[in-house]
């Protein structure tokens, strides 16, 4: 999946630094990309004062009530592959759905197996059980059905291509960074690990250009180690790290340089002896285990404004009925384990989850869905005004292809969950150049 | 970095003292032809390699019917290791991984044929030859059937076609999106699939074509570029594959992969321009087109820098520490050594070769293989092997030094670095290792002090910012 530098200076380019500039110094980057952005001396002076806050340590992991500011803590859950809305939030109300699907459709309320209703036309499907029982079923998870990538693009149903629309927030190959990379930005959040993705180690293209943004695999190897000796040739090692890739001038030096501070903030913390509250119990899967490592790094003292997981693979092409099941099984009990496991801190999450494209109405030869246009979001966390939320286009065709079509630009959806619960300063320049419909008022 | 070091880093899975000799005793242009004549080189060590593992040479029903132990992917992810490090033909083995890339295949329960076959049969055999025979070979291929879906794929069922298969075929394996730009559209998609439809596999997984399966009627795809009547059959979609082969938006594709991945992770627009016109004028040969990248003034300079993917990493300290890898018959017949270990620090590096989850195939630019966690396992992983932690691999540490050894600070340091790197290390680079050793370049150090900082040292050298690059 291709992917934006990391830790570049191009957040905001029009053209991003494809050519770093071996000359540039740390400082100089930063001062180019703002000038790229064209931000204003102010907006660099609020990045400096918001570091110099961090080194003093004020960095908090929730909204503080007295810095309103801030914002919540947003955490994307990117289902990779192009998930089925259809399947996840079925439209039992409506015909054609069972006409369309004849094999892969979820049964009526009521019916063996069938959808957990939800307003009478909608319902959720039942592997979602746990998701349903537990924040829907407490009034804070939203639903938003029939939303995707609002503008036609020849690529949109590349996964490839998908992924980099959503996840930059654009179709523009000039764009670089990812749209969350520009939200903690703007938004000046820069304390001790303020950005994550615990996606297996690697960053998130939502992160994609965010000096400060670090990739996890897990909270408890995020260590320097594999080197021996006393504690002072241990030393003597980070020692020499840092100044190995403090002299580098290159993105691999910064995302070192970085990863290394990243390091001792997160062992400072103390992070890795957090443990699960509330009794919440995690599937053992790699997203119920990256969601209990987002819960103790937002209870660890680290600052931590944005996380990202990315979670596959949702491209049902074939045997739909045999591998979606366990798929939405995971989302739900991991999504349900966390929102149990922040309990009352849960009112400073705000929980997304996205996907590249919704999958075809109708199904294929092969006993699957084939890639299509609108598909499913979720908005979770206890300011969340949960329900159903569908300017419902039907199940006829889009321009004559069987698909879904796109009725709410995710990026409408991204907007009012920040305008909302998100840091404001950083909003406009989140989604450059595109217009927002007006919100569905998701928040209480 | 002279010409010599920066080919054996780029063109092989790294530099060692062996390829440095072999490059010097040939010269630069004359050792790059005979990588692109891979028969022309005598390679014992692969050919003893293929001898260990019988899988590799078994017929894929064999090695269905007989699981065994080690399991035939084992035997494969093994062979691979043992050839990136000792086969003499590394361009070619390099270009097998390119193709196994661009051709990707992943299932979340192997079945054998789907990585062996095509390591036979499309990689391996077609890596140095046409692209459109090699894309052929794929298409002819039981995993990639069966991965994207086309061996079930029945036009005329009710719901007919599945177009996975023929989205990647188009914008994965040939046209590509270059630069954004995007000369098919969803129509050509479709029609791609009803063309490909009848492409499928018998009840042995053999390659069969399904006329029931076969789509009824006349297509036209690419603006009327290639067309078939309503009486089309299996020849038409050969047809279609070497029309996607020899198509100029494929060239600009392929010439791109190729650039970025031995000159650029931004690949020069000239020279992908350059790059494409051969491979048009070549009716799709590969070997011209490598000629031509590595006879490029953008290749020579070396000044861009590429990022070693993980197993080109720990394949390169392997090579360069002359890792004793344990290969007789007893671990490789258990399948555990090599593999498990292997596997596993690959795994936490950010990727085990045939292991990618989609069919792009892994990223081939730095940043992707940058996030913070995967740099802490880089790193560990060099300190984990100098430190013997990861048995059965064991390192001679004190042979990396020369007899007498160097008796200051500075001379250890540029001894290592030369004999490891094969070239100087940065200022900075040098001044950090000197700042671990706690002294100045002139400084003496005794061999026994000098054997006390060895495993921590050279497991720095392996972490340090010139070594993770290609």
């Amino acid at each position: 999946m291709p992917t934006p530098p990391n830790a570049d200076h191009s957040i905001d380019a029009a053209h991003g630094p494809a050519h770093h500039d071996g000359s540039s110094t740390h400082d100089e980057s930063r001062r180019r990309f703002l000038k790229l952005g064209g931000a204003s001396l102010g907006a660099a002076a609020a990045v400096g004062t918001a570091a110099a806050g961090a080194l003093g340590g004020t960095g908090l992991a929730f909204a503080d009530p007295a810095d309103p500011s801030r914002g919540d803590l947003v955490v994307l859950v990117y289902l990779m592959g192009g998930a089925d809305g259809l399947t996840l939030v079925p439209p039992h109300g409506e015909g054609r759905y069972y006409d369309r699907r004849p094999s892969l459709s979820v049964a009526p309320p009521g019916q063996g197996g069938g959808a957990i209703d939800l307003d009478g036309f909608f319902g959720m499907n039942p592997a979602l059980g746990a998701l349903h029982d537990g924040p829907f079923a407490a009034g804070h998870l939203a639903v938003i059905q029939a939303t995707g990538f609002g503008e036609n693009h020849p690529s949109l149903r590349s996964h490839f291509a998908a992924q980099g629309f959503s996840q930059r927030g654009s179709s523009d190959p000039a764009v670089l960074s990812g749209w969350l990379a520009r939200y903690v930005h703007h938004a000046g959040l820069r304390s001790g690990v303020p950005a994550v993705s615990v996606s297996g180690g690697r960053l998130d293209e939502s992160l994609g250009g965010f000096d400060q943004a670090y990739g996890v695999s897990t909270v408890d190897r995020f260590i320097l180690d594999g080197f021996g000796g006393s504690g002072a040739e241990r030393a003597a090692v980070r020692q020499a790290f840092t100044s190995a890739y403090g002299g580098h001038e290159a993105p691999l030096g910064r995302a070192g340089t970085a990863t290394l501070d990243a390091v001792l903030h997160v062992e400072n913390s103390g992070a890795a002896a957090i443990a699960t509250a509330n009794g919440a119990t995690y599937p053992g899967s790699s997203l119920g285990r990256a969601l209990a490592d987002v819960a103790r790094l937002a209870r660890a003292d680290l600052g931590l404004q944005v996380a990202t997981i990315s979670t596959g693979a949702w491209d049902t092409h074939d045997g739909q009925a045999g591998s979606i099941g366990g798929l939405m099984t995971n989302l739900g009990d991991s999504l349900a384990a966390f929102y149990a496991d922040l309990g009352p801190l849960a009112d400073e999450v705000t929980v997304i989850v996205d996907s590249e494209f919704g999958r075809t109405t109708e199904e294929n030869g092969s006993g699957g869905t084939d890639h299509g246009k609108a598909g499913a979001m979720m908005v979770m966390g206890r300011s969340v005004r949960g329900g159903v939320y569908a300017d419902w286009p039907t199940l006829t065709d889009s321009d004559g292809e069987p698909d879904l079509r796109v009725t709410r630009d995710y990026r409408s959806v991204l907007t009012e969950v920040l305008g909302a619960r998100g840091n404001p300063a950083a909003l406009d320049r989140v989604f450059p150049g595109f217009t927002a419909q007006a919100p569905l008022g998701l928040f209480t | 970095m002279d010409l010599a070091t920066h080919v054996a880093n780029r063109l092989t899975f790294g530099s060692s003292p062996s390829v440095r000799a072999e490059i010097a005793a040939v010269g630069v242009d004359a050792w790059i032809d005979a990588q692109l004549d891979p028969a022309s080189i005598s390679d014992p060590e692969g050919d003893r390699i293929t001898g260990l593992f019988p899988a590799l040479t078994a017929s894929s029903r064999a090695n269905e019917s007989q699981g065994g132990s080690p399991p035939p992917f084992d035997q494969l992810r093994h062979s691979l290791t043992l050839r990136a490090v000792r086969s003499r033909r590394q361009l070619h083995e390099v270009m097998v991984h390119v193709w196994h890339d661009h051709f990707n295949v992943r299932f979340v329960v192997p079945r054998t044929f789907h990585h062996i076959e095509p390591d036979r049969t499309v990689a391996r055999r077609h890596a140095l030859g046409t692209f459109r025979e090699l894309l052929r070979a794929s298409a002819h291929s039981a995993a990639m059937l069966l991965y994207l879906d086309n061996a079930s794929s029945n036009a005329n069922s009710p719901l007919g076609v599945n177009e996975n298969w023929a989205r990647e075929l188009l914008e994965l394996h040939t046209l590509g999106i270059v630069d954004g730009t995007q000369v098919y559209d969803e129509a050509d998609v479709r029609g791609v699939a009803e063309i490909m439809s009848g492409w499928s596999l018998n009840d042995a997984f053999e390659f069969t074509y399904k006329p029931d399966f076969h789509h009824r009627g006349a297509v036209s795809v690419l603006g009327g570029g290639f067309s078939v009547g309503a009486d089309s059959g299996y020849a038409d979609g050969v047809a279609l594959l070497d029309h996607l082969a020899r198509h100029p938006s494929t060239a600009r594709h392929l010439a791109t992969k190729l650039v970025r991945r031995f000159v650029a992770d931004d690949p020069p627009a000239a020279l992908v321009a350059s790059a494409a016109q051969v491979y048009l004028d070549n009716d799709t040969a590969i070997v011209p087109v490598l000629r031509h990248i590595f006879a490029s003034s953008a290749f020579r300079r070396g000044g861009e820098a590429k990022l070693k993917r993980p197993f080109e990493l720990l394949m390169s300290m392997f090579r360069t520490l002359e890792v004793d890898i344990p290969d007789s018959a007893g671990p490789v017949a258990t399948g555990q050594v090599v593999p498990w270990v292997v596997s596993g620090a690959l795994d936490e590096m950010g990727l085990e070769p045939l292991t990618w989850p989609a069919p792009d195939g892994p990223p081939d630019t730095a940043s992707y293989w940058m996030g913070s966690n995967m740099l802490l396992k880089r790193w560990r992983y060099g300190g984990q092997l100098t430190h013997g932690y990861l048995a059965p691999l064991q390192v001679d540490l004190p042979s990396l030094l020369p007899t007498p050894r160097p008796t200051t600070a500075g001379g250890v340091i540029d001894a290592l670095t030369s004999r490891l790197v094969g070239a100087a290390v940065t200022p900075d680079e040098r001044a950090a290792l000197l700042g671990f050793l706690g002294r100045g370049p002139d400084e003496p150090i005794s061999t026994g002090e000098t054997d006390q900082a060895l495993a921590n040292l050279v497991g720095l050298i392996l972490a340090l910012p010139t070594f993770q690059y290609r």
